[in-house]
């Protein structure tokens, strides 16, 4: 199982490696960089997850602890492909969606079986996206679908989806886990305990479930029978997935090389030290998710526009990429629809890119602006809410109280564990002053970052807009974008919402961070997009002998 | 006997009730609302927000609720963790080996190094080898397990290299190796109790009349001091020994925190931290019988090594 | 009989030094302690650096002149933030001991002098309280009313009441039954009187002894509660939360963790050392070894 722990070990130290700085080996966008050589099948690779995952079965997998098996075993009707910034055929061979945006039809692929051998039908299928969209499974990802009327299979290769109403995001929906195909007579047979470590999952994927320690590792084996033998994978024996809470045991499991897998849990304190690990790779992969500090502009003095830009270019937004993330994460400006979101009508997103206010810091303009202002003295004694565990977050709480300790004001911290700055992120919006949150859209879709964060309609519980943001200019315009199919369209109207947005500083935008991926260099062929959390990242990757 | 440990085990109920009772409101009155948290800071639709509060039973009072609660914990039924979608006896149950190995381990650690330390000491009173071992033992007793687990896996797991830094390990030769790290950093305490509690019951020992007859027979000192000393003197050792494991299971909850080994003190912060209450109130409820029990077996204990010693 | 029930690991309880070593190891107790006292009281006179300048570009410097100890991941001075972690963590303990003394000496006056229905009703809660898995508990009470020191600080003096009540009960017990106090009460002097003037008073000894040992424990469960960052507040240095802070950059640069680990363990062994050597002068049980 895990390989001998004796392997290449250096004596290290104390603190030269911070003089080495950060040399990333940044491969082609969203790929490890290939060595030569042929793919050969077998081996097992161990990776590194930060939590206990949820379950398998996919109507729960909506976090990044889960999807790495659950994805592996069961897949989507669709998958995205073009560095995720597509949609491409998978368990449907084709699809087509009619005019009015009201029906979707799937041609299902033949020939794909389950993991006990059995066929895939397209009975399972309605069986999979009826038990998302049902109320009583409470799937974390059920809301997806929620514009969906009614699926049916009018015969044995074709799926017919029915909208409600038009849908912008529905269609990525089919690539997530709320469109993964569960075998019907297994998840009967099992209930609720399906997904759970005692009974597992199976699915059509290339992976098979093989067992789950609570607290310790899942396993998955090949599936030999796999459908999709492309690009000559699934090549792995298998592939173990240890449960690492400690980020500085996942260092040291890099270093000892027991691990030979790291995505996105490795904080940004640790880049400079597994920099210097000769035998792993690390690199960065550009992402759609973005970390920012906001506040609640429903009350005073937050309510105030001259305010918030003053917060805006008091932030030293340069600094903080440099020193808590990874090398060139990037500028993002006033808005938090980054280029990599661009994923149609790049030139229309670019030109409006061009015209956005970049609020890079300027003491000297944010005094003037809070002295403008005329509330400046109520910012005196309010809190800044973050949690620690990821060191950029915990770093920019910091740097915001010492800079408005520059500007004359005292901010208090409210130190919070994750857990409860999620339920402040998601909660009523109205038990905060200032928050350093995070978000990363769901789908290569610029509203799936915008909607979410500024419409009003998301500021009651559940909803993600931190800010309290509410612009009835902005409100229209998203709402309309999201009835329509025609990306132009979608895009001018999205444009203008961004522009509002900017100048009105909800929040302040600080970058718009790559995933890093640490991988042992014998790990060959990862494919590793901005959507990782929906994609089966083993299925043709192989390791050097 | 048998019905003083049962009268005992009576006058645990309230103890247990008042405890799953504190535990209850705590949890219930922390901020965090554990359908958000469960929900795990992605999107999240109203609606399911009310159907999660329904199917977790966190509708209408408290009070309602504690009962219903406790109605199902008298027939061992735990409930479902909110977060991880498993019934919490299962996750106990697969926790509870690790923790249980860390604290054997611990334990035949510290009788292993912390008694012959104590002979020694006892033997060599007032040398240097009993004042570095008393300042040795009061070292190990003042030393954060948290501090001296990173201690230890920066010098053995990076530096030198010898020990596995984090994991539970194959097969159980391996899965020993993997034990060492955490359960040294817990059991450094310990090893300063049992060795300074040695010494003095050695001392003591050895000041009596029976080792001075038998010094006078010219038996060999080894015997004198193993059998006739030590044998004695093991009694209250042991006893403080059975005392300190429950505090070593508490202690679990630190160590694998720092070392993210995946025991039962992980699983209770982390249901902590995600405000998962049926783990959080099954565990601590467990832990508290846990320590009723040790009280009692304790207690016994004093009973069989003291035969003077009646319970009423 | 009832057998003894678990209370703390007292280690001054069920460990006896040779009287030599223990008043020598006091000695170096009480020369521990000096510095750390000027840390707590006068931080501005061991170091001229603001404990909280951040310096992004001064990101985890090794050792130099300017600092003594190097910078943490922001740049700051990882000597003063030692320096200034003393006092919450020293007078956080101190705190708990007093809250605990404050609650835990009188319940147990009451119950050991007057007994019977006013012993069950003080001492049956306690025992409720001794059988709640301490650092869970305080743990739970953070999570409840909001991490901070103050939070943290108060969980744990309650946490140590009941150690303080039994003891103070224990010791009663026995002074109830000395001559003097019914000699009192041949002179007609109030109950109350009896208890706060004259038991009291003979309870001085081993209140003390108990109250440094507490504080050693107090220190180490603090910086526990600090580590798993529910204690002091940030930006302010905190031992605990630095060593938290710093085993995360551990493989970089190991000295901001190893400083504020060592701080703990030497704070810690110090009130150890001295409890020790309190015992052997003040409570007479403890003379004859």
């Amino acid at each position: 199982m895990a390989r001998p722990s004796l392997g290449w070990r250096r004596p290290l130290a104390l603190g030269t490696l911070t003089a080495l700085g950060i040399v990333a080996t940044l491969g082609p966008a969203g790929s490890v960089a290939q060595s030569p050589g042929t793919p050969t099948p077998g081996g097992t690779i161990t990776m590194a997850v930060e939590g206990e995952p949820t379950s398998v079965d996919p109507a729960f997998d909506y976090d990044f602890v889960s999807g790495y098996a659950t994805s592996s075993i069961t897949e989507a009707l669709l998958v995205f492909c073009e560095n995720d910034t597509q949609l491409c055929p998978n368990l449907a061979s084709d699809w087509n969606v009619s005019d009015d945006g009201l029906t979707y039809t799937f041609t299902i692929r033949d020939g794909v079986n389950f993991h006990d051998g059995t066929p895939m039908t397209v009975e399972d299928i309605v069986f999979s996206l009826d038990r998302i969209r049902n109320p009583e499974l409470g799937s974390y990802v059920g809301w997806m679908l929620a514009n969906v009327a009614d699926v049916t299979a009018p015969d044995d290769h074709t799926v017919v989806v029915t909208m409600s109403q038009p849908d912008a995001l529905v269609q990525y929906a089919f690539a997530s886990t709320a469109a993964h195909v569960v075998k019907q007579a297994f998840v009967e047979e099992h209930g609720d305990q399906y997904g759970t470590p005692g009974v597992g999952s199976i699915g059509t994927g290339p992976f098979k479930f093989q067992e789950w320690v609570s607290g310790d590792h899942q396993t998955l084996v090949r599936n030999d029978d796999y459908w999709n033998k492309a690009n000559g994978g699934p090549y792995l024996d298998s592939v173990i997935i240890k449960i690492l809470p400690e980020p500085t045991t996942r260092v040291a499991g890099l270093e000892t090389g027991e691990l030979d897998f790291v995505l996105n849990n490795l904080p940004s304190d640790q880049y400079a030290t597994v920099q210097g690990f000769p035998h792993v790779n690390l690199s960065f992969i550009p992402s759609y998710y973005g970390e920012w500090i906001t506040y609640n502009t429903a009350v005073a003095p937050f309510d105030n526009v001259k305010l918030r830009q003053a917060l805006a270019y008091a932030v030293d937004k340069a600094g903080l990429r440099q020193l808590y993330y990874g090398p060139d994460s990037p500028a993002t400006k006033g808005t938090i629809v980054y280029p990599t979101l661009w994923s149609f009508e790049q030139d229309q997103w670019q030109a409006a890119w061009d015209a956005l206010p970049a609020y890079d810091q300027d003491l000297d303009k944010a005094r003037q602006l809070l002295e403008e202002s005329g509330v400046a003295d109520q910012l005196n004694g309010k809190t800044i809410a973050y949690y620690e565990s990821t060191p950029s977050i915990k770093g920019i709480g910091e740097h915001f109280i010492d800079v408005m300790g520059q500007l004359g004001v005292t901010i208090e911290a409210q130190k919070i564990t994750y857990q409860e700055a999620i339920a402040l992120q998601f909660g009523a919006h109205d038990d905060y002053d200032i928050i350093v949150g995070a978000w990363g859209s769901d789908f290569p879709d610029p509203s799936g970052n915008l909607r979410p964060n500024f419409a009003s309609e998301n500021i009651a519980a559940g909803g993600a807009n931190a800010s309290a943001y509410t612009n009835p200019e902005v409100d229209t315009r998203l709402a309309e974008q999201n009835t329509l199919t025609d990306n132009a369209e979608r895009s001018r109207l999205m444009i203008e919402a961004q522009a509002l947005i900017a100048e009105d500083a909800p929040l302040i935008s600080i970058t718009n961070p790559g995933w890093p991926l640490a991988t042992n260099e014998r790990v060959q062929g990862a494919q590793v997009g901005p959507l990782w959390y929906w994609g089966s990242l083993f299925k043709d990757v192989w390791v050097t002998q | 006997m048998a019905a003083y440990a049962a009268r005992r085990l009576l006058a645990a109920i309230p103890i247990l009730l008042v405890v799953s009772f504190v535990t209850f409101g705590l949890i219930r009155l922390a901020p965090g609302d554990p359908v958000l948290i469960v929900l795990g800071g992605r999107r999240v639709d109203p609606e399911l927000i009310v159907q999660l509060r329904t199917r977790f039973g966190l509708d209408g009072d408290p009070i309602t609720q504690y009962f219903a609660w406790l109605g199902r914990a008298v027939q061992l039924d735990f409930g479902t963790s909110y977060k991880l979608r498993q019934e919490v006896g299962d996750l106990i149950l697969a926790r509870l080996p690790t923790t249980v190995e860390l604290v054997a381990l611990s334990v035949l650690l510290a009788i292993a190094i912390g008694i012959p330390l104590g002979v020694l000491q006892a033997r060599r009173r007032e040398t240097a080898v009993d004042y570095a071992g008393s300042f040795i033992a009061f070292v190990g007793v003042s030393s954060p397990v948290y501090f001296t687990a990173i201690l230890g896996v920066l010098v053995f797991a990076v530096w030198l290299g010898i020990l596995p830094a984090f994991g539970s390990g194959s097969d159980p030769l391996d899965q020993l190796r993997h034990l060492i790290l955490p359960a040294v950093a817990l059991a450094l305490g310990m090893i300063a109790l049992t060795s300074r509690m040695t010494r003095s019951a050695m001392i003591e020992v050895l000041a009596s009349d029976y080792i001075e007859a038998a010094r006078a027979k010219g038996l060999p000192e080894r015997t004198i001091l193993i059998k006739h000393g030590l044998r004695n003197a093991l009694i209250p050792v042991l006893t403080v020994i059975s005392l300190q494991v429950g505090f070593l299971v508490v202690g679990t909850v630190l160590v694998e925190h720092t070392l993210g080994l995946g025991g039962l003190g992980s699983l209770i912060t982390d249901a902590i931290q995600n405000r998962d209450y049926p783990i959080i109130q099954a565990s601590v409820l467990m832990l508290t019988f846990l320590f009723v029990l040790l009280n009692l077996v304790t207690d016994l204990l004093y009973g069989l090594i003291d035969p003077r010693i009646r319970y009423t | 009989m009832t057998a003894a029930t678990i209370t703390r690991p007292s280690l001054a309880r069920r460990v006896r030094a040779a009287p030599l070593v223990r008043n020598r190891a006091a000695l170096i107790g009480l020369l521990l302690l000096i510095p750390l006292l000027i840390a707590t009281f006068f931080p501005w006179l061991l170091t001229s650096a603001d404990p909280n300048a951040q310096s992004l570009t001064q990101s985890l410097l090794p050792p130099s002149p300017d600092h003594p100890l190097g910078t943490d991941k922001p740049g700051r001075d990882v000597l003063a933030r030692v320096i200034y972690g003393a006092a919450p963590t020293l007078l956080g303990g101190l705190v708990v001991v007093i809250v605990s003394g404050a609650i835990g000496i009188p319940l147990g006056l009451i119950a050991g002098f007057w007994g019977g229905k006013r012993d069950a009703i003080i001492m049956r809660p306690l025992d409720a309280l001794v059988a709640f898995p301490a650092l869970l508990l305080a743990i739970l009470v953070v999570a409840t009313f909001g991490r901070g020191l103050e939070t943290a600080v108060l969980a744990l003096g309650i946490i140590y009441v009941p150690a303080m009540a039994r003891l103070v009960r224990s010791t009663t017990l026995v002074q109830r039954n000395l001559a003097y106090v019914d000699a009192g009460r041949a002179l007609g002097y109030s109950d109350r009187r009896i208890v706060f003037r004259h038991i009291l008073p003979n309870l001085v000894g081993p209140i003390v002894v108990q109250s440094s040992i507490d504080l050693a424990y107090a220190i180490l469960d603090l910086a526990a509660l600090s580590f798993l960052g529910l204690g002091q507040q940030p930006p302010d240095p905190d031992w605990g939360s630095m060593l938290a802070d710093g085993r995360s950059y551990l493989l970089q640069n190991a000295i901001p963790a190893l400083s504020a680990g060592l701080s703990i363990m030497i704070a810690v062994v110090a009130f150890n050392l001295v409890g020790d050597g309190l015992r052997s002068q003040l409570d007479p049980r403890e003379r004859e070894r």
